[in-house]
């Protein structure tokens, strides 16, 4: 791992308080680096934490952080990058929140391709309410609300993210900060809504998919013929997972091209935060009918 | 009824039919004659086919309410005339399609049919023009005039300015079709119609609607976000800020749901900019999680709730105040919150002001309250007032990291008033943690019990610390009156009238109207209460919620209220009429 100016909590000692050895501290590094690496100033940084163990991450670094409601952290996000389109806005989530709870602000930011970067710390369980399924369990996930084992087929976020029209969208593993911190910066500066779907170990509640379980089965598609441009290829790629063999991680899509909200709103109206307000005048309202 | 100085132009027909715009036509002519209008409408959830309704109480003095009796009634179609039939006045008159009319309609009042009939075939006049039955309503807004005595001039002048920029052949059609319809009846009918306001000298004043009024006093109040999902009767207002977003900087984003509409907006708050959302009280059911986070964060946050008829999906296009004790304990916990009801266009527009900067001065969710009748309705605005009277008051921002006074900055400092300086993130030198969960003054999650009573306790202060803003409720009438109508909300204007009309009949009454709701400033209001010898409160809900307030705030009883939940707004002449009845 890399270590950098410690960026855990400014003014008082709160620090992560994720259990030993949880895959949340790769994710927090990665996220800390590749925002240091990119130079920007944490004045101009805000990390929206869905409510979970991951979320709190917003709590825990140097930047302005904003702790929203369980599945509610996109919207929050969105709102945050529409006022103020110099913030650079990420998202730090679970997949409870962010594919079960708010699943449909997921499928609508990909597709309105806000600005914004969301981390899916995606450990297949809810991580904060003690191990219950997620969308993205395993079938024969067994938990204290699923006793019998999970009955359900997992989302698959990539895919989804994908035919929601997401212009990025890439994978990272916990395990591997050097690379997750590569794809975080790349997700920060695409110009749309970018998605790193976060192979997060849950050292307390899954014993299925384990630092060990990753580490046998990731491979960088970088490392590979695989190019990142095409939709359907891509989805193809994202569909590697489900045969629980091979995780694919790097970017599995990426459109420059497409406009983002913030471009297409920048034409019509300035930066919200910076327009005076002291003295608009309404007469032409009144007196327009 | 006061007909000698007032009267009703109702237009019906089916929704589709142009209902709404021959309204609006009227009310422009109404206005440029001097007259004061006051404009309701009536509507069924449905897009095409079902009966609309839009009423102009037309009068020589200012009126804001709605009646019960149409004089002149335009039916487009048959059902207008069988649903308003009976609301129709002794020698009123009713203008209908003579062709597409199933009744048969008398020319002169009889007993059975007490108001004169004015057949034209508007659709004949129409198919003659353009082969279509477009300007069918216009013949119809023709021989209103005619049946009015009203010169034709204004309404030529009016459509000249509407249709020239379309195309000239509108114009001339339209203009063709008035000058035939205006001879038929002439050719047709005696001039045996009478009335007495032909002109008159009304202030100006402008017609807008409640929606409107909001949406004007929320750009003027500086609002640069806001973020909706479709839902009667709330949507016009965010349709009025999209309509002109462009033209003053405002980012309008219709979400994929009102939670997201909410978590847009306390996003865009949080980052610096005034935010705003609305819905009806189904979609205020969804946002109400979101109402806590504005609570806990400490975030600025407007929401309009315009209500309509409930529970559930209920009357969605009905009038009803019964959301008042929902927004008032909405969400989970306790945290400080503002209520305004405006109960008029000119309150709509100052308050909504207003609430922009209670929830910034104090940094809490300010809930405004209106509902489907006020949101409707034309009521007038007097040119006279200052529409610039309310300045934009943000409260005490960081703009700098010198403004903090001290190394770090504590985002939740304890103050004396509950309220700490803010900043917003993007300010240079400053970052900061906010969020959902129980927090120390930095922003940092804290569960400690002595932390948690003193934050609770700071926050709740917010909601002492801003009664100074809450001015005491208003009495219009005798101070001394033997019986007080209390009102909330949209309910005004109809007890002051009805006021006026228990006079007549020597009852001395008035009335002690709240447009500012929550919190009470107990001080201010409770002598008022405490000299009342009679009341009775007068609300758009079955279970009497604002009188339970009353109760619970003020230990104040009301000898009745005066309850109505079928979907419609009170009307003066029946508020009296139980009054009378029931009390005296
Ligand atoms: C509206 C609401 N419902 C439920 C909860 C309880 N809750 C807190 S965290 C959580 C699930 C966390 O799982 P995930 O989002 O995957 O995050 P993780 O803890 O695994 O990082 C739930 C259900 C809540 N806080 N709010
Ligand atoms: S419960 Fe799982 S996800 Fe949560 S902190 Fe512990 S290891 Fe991490």
């Amino acid at each position: 791992m890399k270590t950098k100016k410690d960026l855990s909590s400014h003014y008082t000692q709160s620090t992560p308080n994720w259990c030993p050895g949880c895959g949340n501290y790769g994710i927090w590094v990665s996220i800390k680096n590749a925002l240091q690496e990119l130079a920007i100033p944490e004045h101009k940084v805000v990390l929206v934490g869905d409510v979970g163990c991951s979320g709190k991450l917003s709590y825990w670094t140097h930047y302005n952080g904003f702790a929203g409601l369980h599945g509610r952290s996109i919207p929050i996000a969105e709102g945050i990058k529409m006022a103020n389109s110099d913030l650079t806005v990420i998202v730090v989530g679970g997949d409870g929140g962010l594919l079960g709870e708010g699943l449909q602000h997921f499928l609508h930011a990909c597709r309105r391709n806000v600005n914004i970067a969301v981390i899916l710390h995606n450990n297949q369980v809810y991580g904060l309410t003690t191990g219950q399924t997620s969308p993205t369990s395993d079938p024969g996930y067994m938990s204290s609300t699923t006793p019998d084992g999970s009955y359900e087929t997992p989302l698959n976020p990539s895919l989804l993210a994908l035919t929601a029209q997401a212009t990025f969208v890439s994978a990272g593993f916990a395990g591997n900060t050097t690379h997750l911190t590569e794809i975080m910066k790349a997700a920060i500066l695409h110009p749309g809504f970018a998605l790193v779907d976060a192979y997060q170990p849950c050292v307390t509640y899954n014993y299925i998919n384990t630092y060990e379980f990753y580490s046998k089965r990731v491979y960088d598609v970088s490392t590979t013929p695989y190019k990142p441009n095409n939709r359907l290829r891509a989805m193809k790629k994202s569909m590697e997972i489900e045969g629980g063999k091979k995780f694919p991680i790097g970017i599995l899509f990426q459109d420059t091209e497409k406009p983002s909200l913030q471009s297409q709103i920048q034409n019509r109206v300035k930066p919200l935060v910076k327009q005076p307000i002291t003295s608009i005048s309404v007469t032409s309202l009144f007196e327009q009918d | 009824m006061k007909l000698d100085n007032e009267f009703v132009i109702a237009i019906g027909g089916k929704a589709g039919q142009g209902v709404l715009s021959m309204g609006d036509f009227i009310r422009h002519i109404v206005q440029d004659l001097g007259l004061y209008s006051f404009v309701w409408v009536d509507y069924p959830s449905l897009i095409k086919g079902g009966h609309n309704v839009v009423f102009i109480r037309v009068s020589s003095e200012p009126v804001y309410a709605p009646v019960e009796y149409i004089t002149y009634l335009i039916a487009l179609d048959s059902e207008s005339i069988e649903i308003h039939y009976d609301d129709m006045v002794k020698d009123g008159v009713l203008i209908y399609d003579k062709d597409s009319t199933k009744q048969e309609i008398h020319t002169k009042p009889s007993k059975k049919q007490p108001f004169f009939g004015v057949g034209v075939p508007f659709q004949a006049i129409s198919r003659g023009i353009n082969k279509s039955p477009r300007y069918a309503n216009t013949a119809a807004i023709a021989t209103l005039h005619f049946v009015l005595g009203w010169s034709l001039d204004g309404y030529k002048s009016l459509i000249k300015k509407k249709f020239k920029k379309k195309s000239q052949t509108i114009v001339d059609d339209n203009i063709n079709a008035i000058d035939q319809a205006y001879q038929y009846v002439e050719d047709n009918y005696d001039t045996i119609f009478h009335n007495t306001l032909l002109k008159g000298a009304a202030k100006p004043y402008y017609a807008i609607d409640g929606s409107q009024a909001l949406a004007f006093g929320a750009i003027k109040a500086g609002v640069k976000f806001t973020a909706a999902y479709p839902m009667t009767p709330a949507t016009p207002i965010f349709d009025h800020l999209a309509k002109h977003a462009d033209d003053y900087g405002i980012i309008a984003k219709q979400a994929e749901d009102e939670i997201s509409a909410i978590c847009m907006t306390v996003g865009a708050s949080y980052a610096g900019a005034r935010a705003l959302t609305m819905s009806s009280g189904g979609g205020f059911s969804l946002m109400v999680e979101a109402l806590g986070l504005s609570g806990i964060t400490e975030t600025p946050l407007v929401v309009i709730n315009a209500m309509r008829g409930g529970p559930s999906t209920g009357l969605p296009t009905k009038t009803e105040q019964s959301d008042l004790r929902f927004v008032l304990h909405a969400s989970q916990g306790e945290f400080p919150r503002v209520v305004l009801a405006p109960g008029d266009s000119v309150e709509l527009y100052t308050m909504i002001q207003h609430a922009f900067n209670l929830a910034d001065l104090y940094q809490l969710p300010v809930i405004v309250l209106t509902d489907k009748y006020l949101a409707t309705s034309q009521m007038m605005f007097p040119q006279d007032i200052d529409i610039n009277a309310i300045s934009v008051d943000r409260g005490i921002v960081i703009k700098k990291k010198a403004d903090i006074g001290s190394d770090t900055y504590a985002r939740y400092l304890f103050t004396k008033d509950g309220v700490s300086p803010r900043a917003f993130p993007g300010t240079r030198g400053i970052t900061f943690h906010s969020g959902s969960d129980e927090h120390n003054e930095y922003g940092e999650i804290s569960e400690d019990h002595i932390n948690r009573v003193k934050m609770m306790d700071k926050r709740m202060k917010k909601e002492h610390s801003l009664l100074p803003h809450i001015p005491k409720p208003e009495v219009y009438g005798n101070p001394y009156a033997e019986l007080t109508l209390i009102s909330w909300g949209s309910t005004k204007w109809a007890c002051i009238e009805a006021v006026e009309l228990l006079a007549k009949q020597d009852i001395t009454a008035n009335v002690l109207h709240f447009s500012y709701i929550y919190p009470f400033n107990i001080k201010k209001t409770q002598p008022l209460l405490d000299r009342i010898q009679k009341s009775v409160v007068v609300e758009n809900n079955a279970t009497g919620q604002f009188a339970g307030l009353l109760k619970q705030y003020f230990n104040f009883e009301p000898q009745h209220a005066l309850l109505k939940y079928d979907g419609h707004p009170f009307y003066p002449q029946e508020i009296s009429k139980i009054i009378h009845n029931t009390m005296f």
